[in-house]
């Protein structure tokens, strides 16, 4: 029942509520933002903009499809839309996304809610780690996935700023407020290096898997390994070069998505490392694309999965040991 | 079994369902109570399905479109049988089948749903083919009101009028209220049974917590030869709890200690009366 209150904005870590909070903020600054709900708003967080914006929320009914053509109607004649639903349903509005928003670059910025593995226990037909496999695939539209509250304010103002499609991958859970430093500046198309103690290991993080990545970076550096930690939150346009700059310098790379290991972060690294010629051994972090994702606590899922901190050193020092180092 | 009996049943389902989402801290709470009494109905009453027959073709299928109240539908399946109740102790934790949405590694469930929209095309689809083997088994589905807003039940609608599907029944759980609040503050959806007569369908209305007077129409169905029949059955999200009745947060809400005690007690107090 918590779901249907307002959570105060200094009381909560969730980046949902942030993300409420945050829209509701750049409403305020644009006249032409508006929020577009298919029925989960008590859930996603956009009835925190409702509360301070009743007028700009789009009510359009259990109606996904519906929801992302109408917001590019709306885009069309001016207003910016912002339809948020969970990720999972994405794959039900993929087509309205590709023809309706892309294909015509209308200026409709996607909120996929409750991204990867943390929606709680409602099963395989919430759970979203697959999507990227098209999104990242999909012409004119920007994908960006924000790890910490910080970044994820900073995505949707460039979001709103910039014209054209994005899509943002927002979770459920708490997240700090800044991973990555008090200075730091999201921009489109840029990664991020978040800490550089050496040349072993290069760790690659999207999203909320920024701070598995910390966390492991610090084990694997007790353990004497020097680490570069390089965070990518925009996956279109990705960051390219600072992926090479990291290869040229590091002796293996593991990547870090709250997704499955094809389709996204990893295969976009993969992809960029060979049309470059840069050879170098990558190990996973990540969901099993063959696999619909169980039903379970969080941290069971994670376990399952292997997504922790101390799976990254096991799959750093695997990925290690077969590169002979 | 007389109306009495089933009505004493619909009291422990709902028990029962109480029980395993406050245990498993999580589930659809407002929605299995609002349908709990149409699926003791076809359960108990109508379908020819039973853990006995459930791998035959012959048997009649029930596929439920509104796959989060899956809650109701375990405590019906574990009392026919399908299942042992105790399974239920599982709800919702990691490795288990009885997932927060139903799913086929469950005895007794025809088809995996908990996104929207899906259930009347695939109800289409099974009852086109039992047409078209010239069986005749019947199929029955539940949709959401909330749920009606999604476009592909209203292309099934047409579907199923165009093939002429008379072996098939979907029936509406009517509780005018969805995830977030009212349906009719969302999506509009009346004159309902206009726009369904419009697509085709026979369409009837019933109390769907009045087990006979859902037993009366769906013993009743096809209402019209050569169409598909719609029940639009009338019902209370929350129905039996007086504090969840009515109130779009019970939509996925559950009870702490001393609103699950009251819960239990009301529905004791229900039981009393029959005895
Ligand atoms: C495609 C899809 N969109 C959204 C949801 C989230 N959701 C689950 S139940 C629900 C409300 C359903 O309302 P209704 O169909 O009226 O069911 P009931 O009132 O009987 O619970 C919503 C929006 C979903 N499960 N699937
Ligand atoms: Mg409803």
């Amino acid at each position: 029942m918590a779901q249907f209150s307002i959570p105060k904005r200094d009381e909560t870590k969730e980046m949902r509520y942030q993300m409420g909070y945050a829209l509701a903020d750049l409403a305020g600054e644009y006249e032409n933002i508006v929020a577009v709900d298919a029925d989960l708003r008590s859930s996603s967080g956009l009835h925190i903009f409702e509360h301070y914006h009743p007028d700009k929320l789009v009510k359009v009914g259990i109606a996904e499809q519906n929801m992302i053509s109408i917001s590019a109607g709306l885009s069309q004649e001016g207003f910016i839309p912002f339809p948020c639903t969970f990720d999972a349903f994405c794959r039900r509005f993929m087509d309205q996304l590709y023809i309706s928003v892309a294909y015509s670059k209308c200026n409709v910025k996607v909120l996929g809610a409750y991204v990867g593995l943390f929606t709680g226990k409602a099963g395989a037909t919430h759970q979203s780690d697959k999507e990227l496999g098209l999104l990242l695939r999909i012409p004119n539209l920007r994908v960006v996935e924000p790890g910490c509250n910080e970044e994820m304010r900073q995505v949707l103002r460039t979001a709103a700023e910039t014209v054209g499609p994005f899509y943002i991958r927002i979770v459920r859970c708490q997240v700090e407020d800044n991973e990555i430093g008090p200075d730091y500046r999201f921009k489109l198309g840029k990664g991020v290096t978040v800490t550089d103690s050496g040349s072993d290991v290069g760790l690659i993080s999207t999203g909320y898997m920024i701070k598995t990545a910390k966390i492991a970076a610090e084990k694997l550096k007790s353990k004497g390994f020097g680490v570069r930690l390089d965070h990518h939150p925009s996956l279109k346009p990705f960051d390219a070069d600072l992926l090479a700059d990291m290869a040229s310098k590091v002796s293996v790379i593991v990547t870090l998505e709250n997704h499955c290991v094809s389709g996204g972060l990893f295969s976009l690294v993969a992809e960029s490392l060979a049309r470059e010629g840069l050879q170098i051994p990558v190990g996973t972090i990540g969901t099993d694309p063959e696999d619909f994702i169980h039903t379970g606590h969080v941290n069971d899922l994670l376990a399952h999965y292997q997504m922790t901190s101390d799976d990254v050193v096991k799959v750093a020092e695997q990925t290690m040991s077969k590169a002979g180092i | 079994m007389t109306d009495d009996e089933l009505r004493i049943k619909s009291i422990h389902y709902r028990k029962r369902l109480l029980k395993y989402i406050k245990k498993a801290n999580a589930g659809h709470t407002g929605g299995s109570l609002s349908c709990v009494d149409i699926l003791n109905v076809l359960y108990n009453r109508i379908l020819n399905v039973s853990p006995g027959n459930f791998g035959e073709p012959y048997r009649d299928r029930y596929i439920q479109s509104k796959g989060h109240s899956v809650e109701a539908l375990y405590v019906v399946l574990a009392d026919r049988g399908f299942f042992a109740e105790s399974e239920l102790e599982t709800l919702c934790r990691h490795r288990s089948h009885y997932v927060g949405h139903p799913t086929r590694k469950v005895n007794g469930i025809e088809q995996n749903t908990g996104a929207l929209g899906h259930g009347l095309a695939f109800s289409v689809g099974v009852a086109l083919s039992a047409k078209k083997d010239g069986a005749d088994y019947k199929v029955y589905t539940l949709l959401g009101d909330g749920e009606l807003a999604e476009g592909s039940n209203w292309e099934s609608l047409l579907t199923a009028t165009h093939y002429g599907l008379d072996n098939l029944t979907a029936i509406v759980d009517r509780n005018n209220l969805q995830l977030t609040g009212r349906t009719e503050d969302m999506c509009n959806l009346e004159p309902l049974a206009e726009k369904f007569t419009a697509f085709g369908w026979s369409v009837r209305g019933a109390d769907g917590h009045d087990v006979a007077a859902m037993t009366d129409e769906l013993r009743s169905v096809p209402f019209d030869l050569g169409k598909p029949s719609m029940i639009v059955a009338k019902t209370i999200k929350g129905k039996g709890i007086s504090f969840m009745e009515n109130d779009h947060k019970w939509h996925h809400g559950v009870p702490d200690d001393e609103q699950y005690e009251q819960a239990q007690q009301e529905l004791d107090a229900l039981l009393a009366e029959y005895e």
